[in-house]
C-alpha cells in the first residue's frame, strides 16, 4: 500500500488539465502546431511499457527471491525435483514441492497485488483527465469500493476455479492466491476507475422499485466492456483488453496440466497464473498498438486541417 | 412407414458401422485361448524326450536387440551398443557345438506383457484373449511355467514384476524377488536387485529354473537412446554379469539369454518395426555338446537366415517362440499346448536316444508337428472355429502329406507343415492389417463429411433449385427422398464397384492377397464409400461465400468447434486420455461461458435471472457429478476413489446410502413441478408418470443396490444371502418390469402432456333470439407441446439405466438429469436473447414478418448447443463409475435380474451399465429441437420439429464420429506407442463401442420420440389454425 500515496499525487496533480473536452469523433482544428489529447498517449505508453516490464520481472525473477523463505535447499529443490505431474500438483504428491508451488504463487500474487494498486491509481488518473469518473466520488470510498470489488469478484473467480474443475477439498491456498491474483489482474483497475461494479444482475430493479440513472449507466458500462467486449475509447480499451486476455490465458494454462511430462514447474497453480499474467500482458501491449494507431489517425488528421487551414488563409 | 428422417440417420448408422467394422477388423485381433494342458498320457517320452539338462537359467535382458550382440554389426557400427557386450559371440566361436546366436524375430505388439505371453506360451499375442480370464492379466493358459511346476521343477524369478503378475503363484516364495517395471526413469534398481539375488541363487542348489529379468537396456533406451554413453555402460554391466554366470555354471545347466523384443532407432518399441522384432536369442550349454556327430542334412525350411538391416552377412534367424518347445524338449517336458514355434534344429542334431542311425530332432519335430496339429484339431472344433475356414482344407491336406510319407524324407514336411500352421495363424491373429485400418478411417472420415453436409444443407431454409422452393415453406422431407434416391444409386454402384476393383486386384492381377481383402470388405468399403461419395457430388456442403466470411461468424464457429478439436487431439496423448475425465468437465464448464455472458447481456431481468440461474445451476450439477469417480490405474497415486467407500471396498460411500432414497423422492417432483410446471405441461402423461410410475422405478432402484450392499457387506450376519438375493431379483424385476410394460405402454397410447378445457360462454341474445354458443378452448401445455411428452418418454430409459446403475452412479444420474434440464431451459432463454436481439437490430422490423419461418424458427440447431450435451453423455459414462479401461466394466451388474448368469440378458445389463449414460444423452437430443417449440401453425410446425430433431441427432453422431476418428487416428498413429495396449486400444475401443450406442440412441429418439409425440400432437392440432 506504499504505492497508493504517489497514486494520489498523480490524481492531484492532474486537474489543470482536466478540462479539455474528450476526443471522440470530431476534433476541431487545433490552431497551434501540436494538437493536445484529453488521453495522454504518449506517458500513457511509456507507463504501460514500464507496468508490463514489471509484470514480467514479477513473473520470473520474484519467485526466486530466497527472501522470508524458510530455507533455501526448499527452492533450490523446486528444481529437477522428479515424480511431480498434473496431478502430483492437485494433490499435493510431495509436500515440498507443494509448498515450492505456493511459495512461487505467494510470491507472484503480491507482486501483482502491488502493482495492480499502483496501475489503478494511474488509469483513473486518466479518467479523470478525459473527464470520465465520477467527479463527485471521493478517492478514500473509491478505494474502498475498488478492494470490495476486488474481493467479492475473488470469491467468485475462486468457485468458477472450482466448478472448472480445480481441487474441490485440497490446495484451497493455492486456488485463493490464483483467484486473489485473477481478480487483482481484472478487477481493481476498473472498479477503481469506473466505481463499483453492477454485482446485482439478478434484480434489475433494486428494492425502492426506482433505479438511479447513475445506476443503469454503470450497470450498461460494465456490461458493454466486460460482457459484450466493445470498448470505445482508449481508457476503455486500456481496462477491457487486458481483462480479456487474463482469462483467456488462465484457461489456455489449464490445459497443460493433463501432462505427465514431470516438470517442476507443472504444478497447480502455476501454469494458469503464468500464461493469466502473460495474458495480461499481451491485452495490455495490443490496448496501446491499437490506441497509437488511433493517436497516430488523430494526429496525422489534425496536421492534414492545419495544412488546410494554412492553404485557405 | 419408416419416415425419411429416420432412413437418412439410419444410412448414416450404416457408414459408421461399415467404418468401424473394416477398421476394428484390421486393428483389434481376438484369439480364442484354449484351458487344454499338455500331459504324455502313455509313456513319460510319448511327448517329449530324455531331457539333456536338469537345470536351466533363462536371462531376460529386455530390449536386447539382435545387434547388439551380433558378431557383424551393422556398418559403420555404433560406438555405444555395437560390439560391446561380446561374450556371446566370443564363446559361439570357441564352442560351435554347445553354443548359438540367433535373430529372434518376436511377434508384435513388442511389448514385454505380450512378449512375456508369448515366451512362455509358444502362442501368438492378440489384444483381446478371449477367454474365461477376460478382463485379467494372469495367464491361464498352458505354458512353459506351467509345465515346469507341474513336473516339480522349483522356479526362481528375479526382475521385471510383470512376471509375478501373469504367474501369480508359480514361482518358489522364498526365491521371488520382483520389481516395479513401470519407473522407465530408473534405470539401475531392477538390475541391480537382479544382480543382488542372482548369484546367490545360483551357487544355492535350492531351484531348477532360474528367470532374471533385467530391465535397464530398455529403459535407458526409452529414456535416453540406443546410442547413448549409458547404454554402453549398461551393456558392459550385462556383459560383465553374464561372464559371471557363465563362470559359477554347472555342466548339467543349460542358459538361455534372450531380448524379449528390440527397440527402433529412437529407443522405444511396442510396434512391428524391424528393429523392434529383431530381438538376441543366445543359447549355451556348458557341458553337454547338442550337436554332434554327423551333420544334419541342410533343409530350407530350418536354417533360414535373414539380413539384419544395414549389414551384408545374413544371419541364422529363428521366431522367438521357437525356444518354447525347443526349451520343453530339452528339459523332457510335454511342450505347452498352444505353442505354435518349432524346435530349432542345431540344439537337436545329435544321434538319437531311442532309435539309432536317425537323428534326435527328426522325432522331436514329429513330437512338435503332433502337438501343433492337435491345437489345431482343438481350436477347430471350439466356438471360434470358423476362424480357421479359409485355411483348413490346406492344413488337413498338409498333415495328410506328412502321414503319408517316410519318417525320414518326412522331416522336410513336418517342418513345412509347423511353419505354414504359425504363418497362417500369425495372418489371422497377429498383424495389424493396415490397409482395413485406413480405409475404415477413411471411410468413417468420408461418412462424416457427408453427414456435415447434410446438417448444414437442412439447416438452409431453402434447396436451390428444389421445385416447391416457392412454397410457404421448404418440404424437407422431400428433399431427404431426394437425396436417400441418390445414397441408394450410390450404393448400388458400390457393389459393383466392389466387386470389380476386387476382381482386377485380387483374382486377376493379384496385386492384393485375398486374405488382406476379401470380396466381402471389398464390397463393405465400397458401397458406403460410393454412397456418400454420390451425395457429396450431388449436395456438396455450401462453401462460406467472401462476404459470410465475417470476424464475427468465423469466431463464433470456431468457439463452437472448439471443445471438439480439443478433445479429438487429447486421444493423441497419453496423458490427456488418462485424465480425460478432467479434461471433459474442463470442456463441458467451458462451454457453459458463451450462454452466461448472454445471459448477463440480456435485455429484461426476469431473462437475466433465467439464464444466469440456470447456467450455474447447469455448472453446479456438473462439478458435484465429477467428485464422483472410480480412478484408472494410470492415475493413481493422484486420484482417491469416490465412487465406492474406498478403491479396496466395492461398497457405497456413507454419504450416498444417504442421499439416495431422498434423491429419488425429489427428482420426479423436480421435474414436474420446476421444470414442466412452469409451462403448465405437466398434465396428461406426465402427470401420471412423473409423481406415480418414475418414483416408484427409482425407489425400486435405490431398493435394490441398498439390499446387494445389505448383502455382500453381510450387514445383518451370515444367514440372509437367499433371503436377501430372491428380495432384491424380485424389486429389480418388479422395476423393470413396470417400466417396460406400465411406462411405455402408457406413454405409446397417450404421448401428450396437454389438458383442454372447454368453457361455453352465452353473449347474450342476439336480435333473432338465437343463442350461439362461443366455444372458449384453453389448451395447458401448449407452449411446450413436443418436449414434455418427449421428456416423458426420456425419463421412462432414465428410469431403466438409473436401475442398473450403482448408489453412487444414480445420485450422479439424478444429477445429470437435473443439468439436462437446466440446459434446456438455458438454451431457450438464449435463443429468446438472439431474436430480441436480431429484431431489434435488424433496420426493417418488418423483415420478422416477411420471413415467417424464421419467426417461429427459434428451434434453429446450432452445433454449439449440440456439443454440451454430447460432453455431458461422457462426463456422466466417467462419474457413473467408468473409465475407458476394461477393468472398469462394473460386471455386478450382469446379476440384476437374475442370480446365475443368463444369455442374453447379463451382457445386456452390464452394456446398459456401461453404456447407459452414453445412451441417454443422444436420447435427450431431439429436446434441443422440440423443448418450449410451440405446435402452430400445424403443418409447418410440426415439420420444423421433426427437420430440427434431424439435424440435432446428426450434430451428436457428427461429434461422437469426430472423436472416434481422433481415437482409432491416435491408435493407428501410436501403434508403436508403449502404452497402446493399456490407454489408446481400449479408449479407441470405447469410442466405437460410444458412437454405435450414439447412433443407437439418436435412432430410437428420432424413430421412436418424435415419430410418435410429433406424429399424435401434430394430429390434435390439425385443423386449427394459431
Amino acid at each position: 500500500m506504499a504505492r497508493k500515496p504517489k497514486s494520489k499525487a498523480q490524481v492531484q496533480a492532474s486537474p489543470s488539465t482536466a478540462s479539455i473536452p474528450p476526443a471522440s469523433t470530431h476534433v476541431t482544428p487545433a490552431p497551434t502546431s501540436a494538437p493536445s489529447f484529453p488521453f495522454p498517449y504518449t506517458s500513457y505508453a511509456s507507463l504501460v511499457g514500464i507496468h508490463t516490464s514489471l509484470l514480467t520481472f514479477t513473473l520470473l525473477f520474484l519467485p526466486r527471491t530466497s527472501l522470508f523463505l524458510p530455507s533455501n535447499p526448499l527452492i533450490e529443490g523446486l528444481r529437477f525435483s522428479p515424480n511431480l505431474s498434473f496431478a502430483a500438483g492437485f494433490e499435493g504428491g510431495q509436500t515440498e514441492v507443494a509448498l515450492g508451488a505456493l511459495g512461487k504463487t505467494g510470491w507472484i500474487s503480491l507482486g501483482v497485488v502491488v502493482l495492480q494498486v499502483w496501475w489503478a491509481g494511474k488509469v483513473r488518473g486518466w479518467a479523470r483527465l478525459s473527464g470520465g469518473g465520477d467527479r463527485n466520488r471521493s478517492d478514500d470510498s473509491d478505494l474502498l469500493n475498488a478492494y470490495l470489488s476486488t474481493f467479492v469478484t475473488c470469491l467468485i473467480i475462486y468457485v468458477s476455479l472450482v466448478l472448472f474443475g480445480a481441487p474441490l477439498t485440497s490446495h484451497i491456498t493455492h486456488t485463493t492466491l490464483l483467484s486473489l491474483t485473477l481478480s487483482f489482474l481484472t478487477t481493481f483497475p476498473p472498479a477503481y476507475t469506473l466505481g463499483f461494479p453492477p454485482f446485482s444482475f439478478f434484480n434489475a430493479t433494486p428494492k425502492n422499485g426506482v433505479q438511479s440513472g447513475r445506476e443503469v449507466l454503470n450497470r450498461f458500462t460494465w456490461v458493454r466492456l466486460f460482457v459484450e467486449f466493445m470498448p470505445k475509447t482508449p481508457l476503455e480499451r486500456t481496462l477491457t483488453y487486458p481483462f480479456i486476455g487474463t482469462f483467456i490465458g488462465c484457461w489456455l494454462g489449464a490445459i497443460p496440466m493433463g501432462l505427465d511430462w514431470e516438470r517442476d514447474w507443472l504444478v497447480w497453480p502455476i501454469p494458469p497464473l503464468y500464461t493469466s499474467i502473460m495474458g495480461y500482458i499481451i491485452g495490455s501491449l495490443s490496448a496501446v498498438v491499437i490506441n497509437s494507431l488511433e493517436y497516430l489517425a488523430i494526429v496525422g488528421r489534425v496536421q492534414e486541417q492545419s495544412d488546410e487551414g494554412k492553404v485557405g488563409s | 412407414m419408416l419416415s425419411k428422417g429416420f432412413l437418412l440417420l439410419l444410412w448414416v448408422f450404416g457408414l459408421h458401422l461399415a467404418g468401424i467394422y473394416l477398421f476394428t477388423r484390421g486393428f483389434l485381433l481376438t484369439r480364442l485361448s484354449l484351458l487344454n494342458t499338455s500331459s504324455c498320457t502313455s509313456s513319460p517320452f510319448s511327448c517329449s524326450l530324455p531331457p539333456t539338462h536338469n537345470r536351466a537359467v533363462v536371462l531376460i535382458i529386455d530390449a536386447l536387440r539382435f545387434d547388439f550382440i551380433s558378431p557383424d554389426p551393422p556398418s559403420p557400427p555404433d560406438p555405444f551398443h555395437h560390439n560391446v557386450l561380446t561374450l556371446p559371440r566370443d564363446l559361439t566361436k570357441r564352442f560351435p557345438e554347445r553354443s548359438w546366436l540367433f535373430n529372434a524375430h518376436a511377434d508384435p505388439p513388442t511389448t514385454t506383457l505380450q512378449r512375456i505371453k508369448g515366451l512362455t506360451t509358444g502362442s501368438l499375442p492378440t489384444f483381446v484373449d478371449m477367454g474365461s480370464n477376460f478382463g485379467g492379466v494372469e495367464i491361464t493358459e498352458d505354458s512353459l511355467v506351467k509345465q515346469l511346476t507341474a513336473h516339480g521343477k522349483k522356479i526362481a524369478f528375479m526382475g521385471d514384476d510383470t512376471w509375478t503378475t501373469v504367474f501369480p503363484s508359480s514361482f518358489q516364495h522364498n526365491l521371488t524377488f520382483p520389481y516395479d517395471s513401470f519407473n522407465v526413469e530408473d534405470l539401475h534398481t531392477v538390475d541391480n536387485g537382479v544382480i543382488e539375488h542372482l548369484f546367490p541363487t545360483l551357487s544355492s542348489s535350492s531351484w531348477d529354473v532360474i528367470i532374471g529379468h533385467f530391465l535397464g537396456v530398455d529403459h535407458t533406451g526409452h529414456r535416453l537412446g540406443p546410442s547413448n554413453p549409458t547404454m554402453k555402460s549398461k551393456l558392459l554391466q550385462m556383459n560383465d554379469v553374464l561372464t559371471k554366470v557363465v563362470e559359477s555354471l554347472d555342466d548339467d545347466t543349460l542358459l538361455v539369454v534372450l531380448g524379449d523384443h528390440g527397440m527402433d532407432r529412437k529407443g522405444d518399441h511396442g510396434g512391428d518395426g524391424e528393429l523392434e522384432t529383431s530381438c538376441a536369442v543366445w543359447v549355451y550349454s556348458k557341458g553337454v555338446d547338442l550337436n554332434v556327430g554327423r551333420k544334419r542334412e541342410e533343409g530350407e525350411v530350418l536354417s533360414q537366415k535373414k539380413l539384419f538391416p544395414g549389414t551384408t552377412e545374413p544371419h541364422r534367424s529363428i521366431q522367438q517362440i521357437d525356444l518354447v518347445p525347443t526349451l520343453s524338449l530339452l528339459l523332457g517336458l510335454p511342450i505347452p499346448f498352444n505353442n505354435l514355434g518349432t524346435i530349432i534344429p542345431e540344439l537337436f542334431s545329435r544321434p538319437s536316444s531311442s532309435s539309432s542311425g536317425e537323428l534326435e530332432y527328426a522325432r522331436a519335430l514329429q513330437i512338435n508337428a503332433e502337438q501343433i496339429k492337435t491345437y489345431l484339431d482343438t481350436y477347430r472344433a471350439s466356438s471360434s472355429g470358423s476362424d480357421l475356414d479359409g485355411v483348413w482344407d490346406e492344413v488337413v491336406r498338409r498333415w495328410d502329406d506328412v502321414v503319408s510319407r517316410e519318417r525320414k524324407d518326412g522331416v522336410e514336411s513336418l517342418a513345412t507343415f509347423t511353419r505354414f500352421a504359425l504363418e497362417e495363424c500369425r495372418a489371422l491373429w497377429a498383424q495389424f492389417n493396415i490397409i482395413k485400418m485406413g480405409l475404415g478411417l477413411a471411410l468413417i472420415l468420408l461418412g462424416l463429411l457427408g453427414s456435415w453436409g447434410l446438417y448444414v444443407r437442412l439447416g438452409v431454409e431453402k434447396e436451390k433449385g428444389d421445385l416447391k422452393e416457392k412454397a410457404e415453406h421448404w418440404d424437407w422431407e422431400f428433399w431427404v427422398g431426394d437425396v436417400l434416391k441418390v445414397c441408394l444409386k450410390g450404393a448400388g454402384l458400390g457393389v459393383v464397384a466392389g466387386l470389380l476393383v476386387y476382381l482386377v486386384l485380387v483374382v486377376i492381377t493379384k496385386v492384393m492377397d485375398g486374405k488382406t481383402m476379401d470380396a466381402f470388405d471389398f464390397i463393405i468399403f465400397f458401397t458406403p464409400f460410393s454412397s456418400s461419395l454420390s451425395i457429396l457430388w450431388t449436395y456438396p456442403p455450401p462453401i462460406p461465400t467472401r462476404t459470410s466470411l465475417t470476424l464475427t461468424t468465423v469466431l463464433t464457429s470456431t468457439l463452437a468447434i472448439l471443445p471438439l478439436i480439443l478433445h479429438t487431439l487429447s486421444f493423441f496423448s497419453n496423458s490427456f486420455t488418462v485424465w480425460e475425465d478432467h479434461i471433459v468437465l474442463f470442456l463441458l464448464i467451458s462451454t457453459i461461458v458463451p450462454s452466461l455472458l448472454t445471459g448477463l447481456r440480456a435485455p429484461t431481468s426476469r431473462l437475466r435471472t433465467r439464464i444466469i440461474g440456470f447456467s450455474l445451476l447447469f455448472a453446479l450439477c456438473v462439478r458435484l457429478m465429477a467428485i464422483s469417480t472410480v480412478c484408472r490405474e494410470e492415475q493413481q497415486p493422484f486420484c482417491h476413489v469416490t465412487f465406492f467407500a474406498s478403491s479396496s471396498l466395492p461398497s457405497p460411500p456413507p454419504l450416498i446410502l444417504l442421499l439416495c432414497i431422498p434423491t429419488s423422492l425429489v427428482l420426479p417432483w423436480v421435474m414436474k413441478k420446476a421444470f414442466l410446471g412452469t409451462s403448465k405441461s405437466d398434465r396428461g402423461v406426465a402427470g401420471l408418470v412423473l409423481p406415480y410410475l418414475l418414483s416408484g422405478v427409482l425407489l425400486a432402484g435405490n431398493g435394490y443396490w441398498v439390499l446387494e450392499y445389505l448383502e455382500s457387506g453381510e450387514v445383518f450376519g451370515s444367514g440372509w444371502e437367499e433371503v436377501l438375493r430372491s428380495a432384491r431379483t424380485l424389486v429389480a424385476r418388479c422395476a423393470i418390469g413396470g417400466l417396460v410394460a406400465g411406462g411405455f405402454g402408457m406413454w405409446w397410447l397417450v404421448p401428450t402432456c396437454l389438458q383442454i378445457e372447454t368453457s361455453t360462454t352465452t353473449p347474450g341474445s342476439t336480435a333473432n333470439g338465437a343463442t350461439p354458443e362461443n366455444k372458449q378452448v384453453t389448451v395447458l401445455g401448449f407452449g411446450n407441446a413436443f418436449g414434455s411428452p418427449y421428456f416423458i418418454f426420456w425419463t421412462l430409459w432414465f428410469g431403466l439405466v438409473f436401475v442398473v446403475t450403482q448408489l453412487t452412479g444414480q445420485v450422479v444420474l439424478a444429477l445429470a438429469a437435473l443439468a439436462l434440464l437446466s440446459y434446456l431451459e438455458v438454451v431457450d432463454g438464449v435463443r429468446d436473447v438472439r431474436n430480441i436481439e436480431e429484431a431489434v437490430s435488424s433496420a426493417t422490423p418488418s423483415s420478422l414478418l416477411e420471413g415467417g419461418v424464421s419467426g417461429s424458427g427459434t428451434n434453429r440447431i446450432r452445433f454449439s448447443e449440440v456439443v454440451p450435451l454430447a460432453l455431458l453423455a461422457i462426463h456422466t459414462f466417467h462419474t457413473t463409475g467408468h473409465q475407458h479401461t476394461i477393468p472398469s466394466i462394473q460386471w455386478k451388474t450382469a446379476f440384476i435380474l437374475t442370480s446365475t448368469l443368463t444369455y442374453p440378458l447379463s451382457p445386456l445389463l452390464v452394456m446398459l451399465n456401461s453404456f447407459g449414460p452414453i445412451f441417454l444423452m443422444p436420447l435427450s437430443l431431439p429436446l434441443l429441437a422440440l423443448w418450449n417449440f410451440a405446435p402452430l401453425p400445424h403443418p409447418s410446425s410440426s415439420s420444423l420439429a421433426r427437420k430440427e430433431s434431424v439435424r440435432a441427432s446428426l450434430g451428436v453422431m457428427l461429434y461422437f464420429g469426430v472423436c472416434l476418428v481422433g481415437s482409432a487416428g491416435g491408435v493407428a498413429w501410436l501403434r508403436r506407442h508403449l502404452m497402446v495396449w493399456k490407454i489408446f486400444a481400449p479408449r479407441f475401443m470405447s469410442a466405437a463401442a460410444g458412437l454405435v450406442v450414439v447412433d443407437l440412441g439418436v435412432l430410437v429418439g428420432y424413430g421412436v420420440g418424435v415419430g410418435r409425440v410429433v406424429g399424435r400432437v401434430g394430429e390434435m392440432f390439425d385443423g386449427w389454425r394459431g
